[in-house]
């Protein structure tokens, strides 16, 4: 549990790496991907592969931007659901996190339950959300709930058990429980939270992605995929699995922006 | 509580405190009397770990005492405490770091529910007094060590309380800035004419601040000797060349050698 933490670079400072941009960090994987979406297409041309079995990367692309309304259509409703399911699965994790953190019994149970359901591969459960929500958009949002509440109950769990010398100082101005609360608990949670976020949101497309294989609204990224797929439709599939890489990373980008902005208090979100 | 002029200030009587661990009790404080007068400056100086902040946290009830007796204007610390009778100046500055300086001075009196545009104009006024008033936008972080520490004065002194109880608050800056800071403590103290208990483990320091000086020694935590420091008010940077100066810091360095050669 203690790995996890790291990310939170609560050390000194890692604002050497961030100051300047080496020109390696995008150059280097720049030429990487470029040297091997050519080998892809080479490979494809060359050795006359079949379209069925692999289609070249122009012939991907020529099909993305073809497509781009409906793929745009499918990528938003996937990742509604997917920050539908964040936002309850966090809400939950985190009021849960905040009530029960002075009860060192229950936070402790509490802690090790979702320590565990965190190992579990919890897309099993689609099956029994489909009967609790029938095959709908809203199982898929439960999944993905189910799916991030232990992460950011942990992450919250370990936000709110931090003490501080600003402990003493509440106590010495007398401050009732709702100013120790909102001054002090929650900001002082925040980075722990949103190493949360940095796990759980790009967990959420997965998650989302995955239960709509099996089923939830058709309109969303997973079944459209499962269903081009049935019909061998390959360039399909390929333009939403671009699709869907392109959700992941823009989801990744609006968390760290988020990080950043709410952070920038923080010693190692700074930039001078 | 017969006569009121008798218990302001701060007193203590037999204080004690015991702390409990695995590893054995450690009597923190033993025996511990007390009294700064109301308007005085009382330094407490000793060896690290000798019970001189436990016994500022006695005053501002962050320690409970295990036996003895103490108050502050008369009051038990936790009345006082409530009553904002005292501000409190830790060792580190404190400050919250997602809160503009302003809002950090704010914050005791946000505590208070006094109103915002109330609150801002009197935090304004206490960034006045130590000199940071340009820079009420800041965050923390965009400040230097001992800048930190005046907000943190600032805003120990936004309730306006008539004591105030720092503990070693300087003791992580540099020689020039502390030094720099004891003269600006002892304007704001002449103007506010508050009683101050201060924590230091730093003889000049001590001497040029205080009206009287208690010495401890450690394990168990007593104080060992009272010097009074009959230096005129206001001091100022030509207090430190009196010869009286260095007579005073030969006798607190004397007192502190004989309060350690008692446990070791």
């Amino acid at each position: 549990m203690t790995t996890e933490g790291v990310t939170l670079a609560e050390e000194p400072d890692s604002k050497d790496s961030r100051k300047s941009l080496p020109i390696g960090v995008v150059l280097t994987p720049t030429i990487f991907f470029a040297a091997f979406l050519a080998i892809w297409e080479l490979a494809v041309r060359l050795g006359d592969v079949q379209v069925l079995m692999l289609p070249a990367p122009s012939v991907i692309w020529s099909k993305f931007i073809k497509d781009f309304d409906l793929l745009v259509e499918l990528a938003v409703n996937t990742g509604t659901e997917a920050g539908k399911g964040v936002l309850i699965g966090s809400f939950i994790a985190i009021g849960l996190a905040g009530l029960v953190h002075g009860i060192g019994w229950l936070n402790q149970g509490l802690l090790s339950y979702s320590s565990t359901v965190k190992a579990l591969p919890v897309v099993a459960l689609y099956p029994v959300m489909t009967v609790f929500f029938g095959v709908t958009s809203k199982a898929v949002v439960m999944m993905v709930a189910v799916g991030v509440a232990p992460i950011m109950f942990t992450f919250a769990s370990r936000g709110f058990s931090g003490t501080s010398e600003h402990d003493d100082l509440m106590r010495s101005i007398s401050a009732n429980w709702r100013i120790r609360m909102t001054a002090l608990v929650l900001p002082r949670a925040l980075p722990y939270v949103m190493a949360g976020l940095r796990t759980a949101v790009p967990l959420s497309i997965i998650i989302s992605i995955i239960s709509e294989y099996f089923g939830g609204s058709v309109s969303t990224l997973g079944a459209y995929i499962r269903r081009e797929s049935t019909q061998l439709h390959t360039v399909q599939v390929w333009s939403a699995i671009v699709m869907a890489c392109v959700l992941g990373v823009l989801v990744f980008v609006a968390v760290s922006l988020l990080d950043r902005y709410f952070l920038r208090w923080h010693s190692s979100r700074r930039e001078a | 509580m017969a006569d009121e002029s008798k218990t302001l200030g701060l007193h203590a009587a037999k204080l004690g405190k015991r702390f409990s661990s695995k590893g054995g009790d450690v009597q923190a404080l033993e025996e511990v009397d007390l009294e700064v007068k109301q308007g005085g400056f009382m330094s407490i100086i000793g060896p690290s770990g000798c019970g001189k902040s436990t016994l500022l946290r006695a005053f501002s009830d962050l320690v409970e005492p295990s036996t003895g007796e103490i108050s502050v204007n008369g009051k038990m610390p936790a009345e006082a405490r409530a009553a904002r009778e005292f501000g409190v100046v830790f060792q580190s500055p404190n400050l919250l770091p997602w809160r503009t300086v302003l809002r950090n001075v704010t914050l005791p009196l946000q505590v208070m529910g006094v109103d915002r545009p109330t609150r801002n104009q009197t935090a304004l006024e206490m960034l006045g007094l130590v000199g940071l008033e340009s820079f009420a936008r800041h965050h923390p972080w965009q400040l230097s060590g001992g800048m930190q520490q005046r907000v943190a004065i600032a805003r120990a002194l936004s309730t306006n309380p008539s004591v105030l109880l720092m503990d070693e608050p300087f003791g992580a800056l540099d020689e020039i800035t502390r030094d720099r800071l004891n003269l600006e403590l002892m304007r704001i103290w002449g103007q506010l004419s508050a009683t101050i208990l201060f924590i230091t483990h730093s003889i000049t320091e001590a001497v040029f601040l205080s009206s009287q000086i208690a010495v401890m020694s450690s394990r168990p935590g007593r104080i060992t000797e009272l010097i009074d420091v009959n230096l005129p008010y206001p001091r100022n940077s030509e207090t430190r060349d009196m010869p009286e100066f260095y007579e005073l810091v030969i006798e607190v360095r004397r007192a502190l050698v004989e309060a350690s050669a008692v446990t070791s």
